[in-house]
């Protein structure tokens, strides 16, 4: 059987857990639940992974959920940081302190020379490549804004400058809890390097789906956050941990 | 050669495993127990506070391999947090190792952490001190720096608010207040020259 990573998010909005819906900002989401307490809630499921998203440095540029950073590292998660990391400087601030991988996606698009320097300065291992799709194309700046590529062209390009690890997000599906597209997820289990995927997860059985098609990561949100939540973390089996 | 990097849950360690790996040394991360066997040199890195440090490195059962590592002469990179275990004591009531004399005071600048690329005057005829004379500048992110005791280990120094030691050796210990794996080319020259001139 083949296995997949599972990376729980939590999104950030000026500091408050939050889902949006399709990237948008105006239906945003916000939750009661504290940003500690739900890195505690990971750790008590077995769960040692996050993905943290700080939603309004996507926005602005800046990424600035610094202090939940240190938080998650103190208690001994693995954290992919991301949203609004466009200098090498935030980089290299956010795997200082403790950041495993950071996660990039409108700087590496927009400039090339951004993706160069990050690559020499920190390694491919150290950064994820975001794409996020919406109607075949790569959107940026929080998703406000078109990138000009087809999606699968820009991270062919990525992946030819040394880029490894991409993280899709099928924006169609993202926050919605309407279950994965599975043909979409077919063609970027063909592109090359290690796919990490998100948007629409809603159960074991599009985990399942997604690991036989050979995506090596899932983010997974709105399921796992949810009070009713879809995705028990505690029943994820140990090869999908 | 083979560097064992030193995890005890104070931060990520990617970083200094892909340069590691850069620079032809094959790398492993030392969990818990005894030295990875084959090891020929160790890093210690971490970000941080004292505070838990030891702590840590105790429950993990690390605390008494990396003292007989010490003692038994392996080299040891210390990096950020790392470089600050090597001394005695911390500000908030943490302590270090103990393998250099002096304290880890809380840096004395209008503004912390010092945070961003700084330069390193390396002190001359200290062994890495060639390599460096145009002053290279590093990566730093720490609020608190070390306070040796005793003058002859500090190799280099740095002005943020205040001058402090961002370098300090002595015999095969040598650390760095910056971060060498995110500091670019001038890092990873750092760490070819510690393995160049300590290691070898």
């Amino acid at each position: 059987m083949r296995t997949i990573e599972v990376w729980p998010a939590v999104d950030l909005l000026d500091g408050q857990v939050a889902r949006l819906h399709q990237g948008d900002y105006a239906t945003a989401h916000r939750y009661r639940l504290q940003p500690i307490d739900a890195f505690n809630r990971l750790l008590d499921h077995g769960v040692p992974r996050l993905h943290l998203v700080d939603l309004s440095g996507a926005e602005s540029g800046t990424f600035d959920a610094w202090s939940a950073l240190a938080q998650a590292v103190r208690l001994g998660l693995r954290v992919e940081a991301g949203g609004g990391f466009r200098t090498p400087e935030a980089v290299a601030r956010a795997l200082a302190e403790g950041a495993q991988r950071v996660v990039v996606g409108t700087g590496l698009i927009e400039s090339p020379a951004f993706a160069d320097t990050l690559l020499e300065r920190f390694g491919a291992d150290a950064i994820v490549a975001a794409v996020d799709v919406q109607d075949g194309r790569a959107k940026v700046r929080g998703w406000t804004t078109d990138g000009e590529d087809d999606a699968f062209s820009l991270w062919e390009r990525l992946y030819a400058r040394g880029f490894r690890r991409v993280n899709v997000t099928d924006i169609q599906q993202d926050g919605s809890l309407a279950g994965i597209r599975e043909a979409f997820w077919r063609a970027w289990s063909r592109q090359p390097g290690e796919c990490g995927a998100g948007g629409g997860i809603r159960s074991p059985a599009d985990l399942t789906t997604l690991a036989e098609l050979g995506i090596a990561r899932a983010v997974v949100g709105k399921a796992w956050l949810e009070e009713e939540g879809w995705i028990d973390l505690a029943s994820l089996s140990e090869e999908e941990l | 050669m083979q560097v064992a990097i030193v995890d005890y849950a104070m931060g990520n360690l990617g970083s200094l495993q892909a340069l590691a790996a850069r620079i032809a040394q094959t790398a492993v991360i030392w969990r818990q127990g005894e030295l990875p066997h084959g090891t020929d040199w160790i890093i210690l890195p971490g970000v941080g506070s004292l505070v838990n440090a030891v702590t840590e490195l105790h429950r993990r059962g690390l605390a008494n391999p990396l003292e007989r590592a010490y003692r038994d002469q392996i080299p040891i990179l210390g990096i950020c947090l790392g470089v600050q275990l090597f001394f005695e004591s911390g500000e908030e009531g943490g302590h270090g190792l103990g393998w250099l004399r002096g304290q880890v005071p809380k840096l004395a600048a209008p503004k912390t952490p010092h945070m961003g690329w700084n330069t390193v005057a390396f002190r001359p005829g200290t062994p890495l001190a060639d390599q460096f004379a145009s002053e290279p500048a590093f990566y730093f992110v720490h609020s608190y720096s070390v306070l040796p005791a005793d003058p002859e280990v500090i190799w280099g120094e740095t002005e943020y608010g205040q001058r402090f030691a961002s370098v300090v050796g002595q015999g095969a210990l040598v650390g760095a207040q910056f971060h060498p794996e995110l500091s670019g080319a001038q890092g990873r020259r750092f760490i070819e020259t510690f393995v160049r001139r300590v290691v070898a």
